[in-house]
């Protein structure tokens, strides 16, 4: 199954345990693409839709935060504990903190005479996890914009300001540190390097979602390429679309997969025929000769 | 659809050149063998012909007779260009269906013609279709186009 339609599908599975497959499928599909006023039917309860989106990016964003790299074994188990702690509404904001702790210190140990393959590592490890999670971010995004509940809209910009900071982080490590181990740096890029740091650990000590516009603009950190990050991107829009290319693909694969196998079992049918076959025609054109 | 992967580097390019020329044509005749050869088969041929550096390559595509045909191959006597031979006709044969009783025949005998036995060109024709379900699976496997 596509990946964000597995990840929704997974969440409601820990959700509702009792839920049949094939309902499950259809709840899916239903929380993707149906409208938010529709109400669906779950174990015999009906619950909106719009409400149902809003729940899941909350337990989604909190399970995903809670830890850096989940397993899919536990999954299950996080997706389950996390609604018992949605109200703590904190691990969101602590994850987002830690990223800056940790990209601080790999912008330092990156550039502080000389790179370790443990400090090339890290930051390795960074910018993948902030790939995974950005792609997290926005499935969340995209089911808060699905969702009129009151509080949706007000969450939708507290992650988007998350993204934002990620997408910083990334690119300033992408620009700021070498991808190379055992190596030494100049004094010339540990100077480059510095301002980010500062940036970074500025960030730390103020409340979440407070920025340092003055000294980012300083730095020539913009954000005018990021359509999606505009407060009028439609992420609901996005996630909607981005599931169907994701279903054509599949569909793509599964019919390029049957025609295949099709091929497949023609070659293996017309193995070991030919000598029969010629046998059979050498003779019938004997018997029309002597005929 | 004719099919000549690596046929430059292949034995039939330690045959003389009237030899080579007989190859070309039991491979144009078996690629027109139900009908007519298209553009690109002929394209393909002239091609080789070139490769082979045989001169005036487009010719042998005219008037291609059976019985001459599997005459001249029977002046071939390398067994492993016979066999190749055999091979890229399997190929080609193979490329978008099932033989029919004309292919068949026709392989059956530039076999003898060439002094190979039903039985080897049978196993080469195996071996051809083995390629063919290989190369299947590796598009799945690579995701090819």
């Amino acid at each position: 199954m596509e990946e964000k339609k597995q990840k929704i599908s997974q969440m409601l599975s820990a959700k509702y345990q009792d839920i049949q497959e094939k309902r499950l499928n259809q709840l899916t599909r239903e929380v993707i693409y149906g409208p938010q006023n529709r109400n669906v039917n779950i174990n015999g309860k009906r619950v909106k839709l719009s409400d149902l989106r809003y729940q899941l990016a909350d337990t989604f964003e909190n399970m995903q935060s809670a830890k850096k790299t989940p397993s899919n074994a536990d999954f299950n188990m996080m997706i389950a504990s996390s609604i018992e702690t949605l109200n703590s509404e904190t691990s969101s904001e602590q994850e987002y903190f830690r990223w800056l702790d940790d990209c601080s210190e790999i912008i330092k140990d990156m550039n502080d005479g000389f790179i370790t393959k443990d400090d090339l590592d890290s930051r390795n490890d960074f910018l993948e996890m902030s790939h995974q999670r950005e792609a997290d971010l926005m499935l969340c995004l995209g089911l808060y914009a699905g969702s009129s509940h009151p509080k949706a809209a007000e969450k939708a910009a507290r992650l988007r300001y998350k993204l934002q900071k990620l997408r910083e982080m990334r690119q300033t490590i992408e620009t700021y540190t070498r991808n190379e181990a055992d190596t030494k740096i100049s004094k010339e890029e540990y100077e480059k390097a510095l301002p980010y740091y500062k940036l970074f650990k500025g960030l730390r000590r103020l409340p979440y979602g407070q920025d340092l516009s003055a000294e980012r603009k300083e730095l020539g950190i913009q954000h005018e390429v990021d359509y999606d990050l505009l407060p009028t991107y439609d992420y609901f829009a996005w996630l909607v679309n981005e599931t169907l290319d994701e279903e054509a693909k599949e569909n793509t694969f599964n019919i390029k997969h049957q025609e295949i196998s099709d091929k497949l079992k023609d070659l293996a049918r017309r193995r070991e025929t030919f000598k029969v076959n010629y046998m059979i025609l050498e003779r019938k054109k004997a018997q029309f000769q002597n005929n | 659809m004719l099919d000549t992967k690596n046929i430059e580097t292949s034995y039939l390019n330690n045959l003389e050149t009237p030899q080579k020329l007989s190859c070309l044509k039991a491979l144009a005749y078996i690629s027109q063998i139900d009908g007519h050869m298209d553009s690109s088969e002929a394209y393909i041929l002239a091609t080789l012909a070139k490769k082979f550096k045989l001169t005036d390559s487009r010719t042998f595509l005219q008037n291609l007779d059976e019985g001459e045909i599997l005459d001249e191959l029977s002046h071939i006597s390398n067994k492993k260009a016979a066999m190749d031979l055999i091979k890229y006709l399997c190929f080609t044969a193979q490329a978008d269906s099932d033989l029919n009783d004309k292919e068949v025949l026709f392989i059956g005998h530039a076999a003898k013609a060439m002094n190979l036995d039903v039985q080897k060109a049978a196993e080469i024709n195996d071996f051809v279709i083995e390629c063919l379900m290989l190369e299947e699976k590796a598009r799945e496997i690579f995701e090819e186009e």
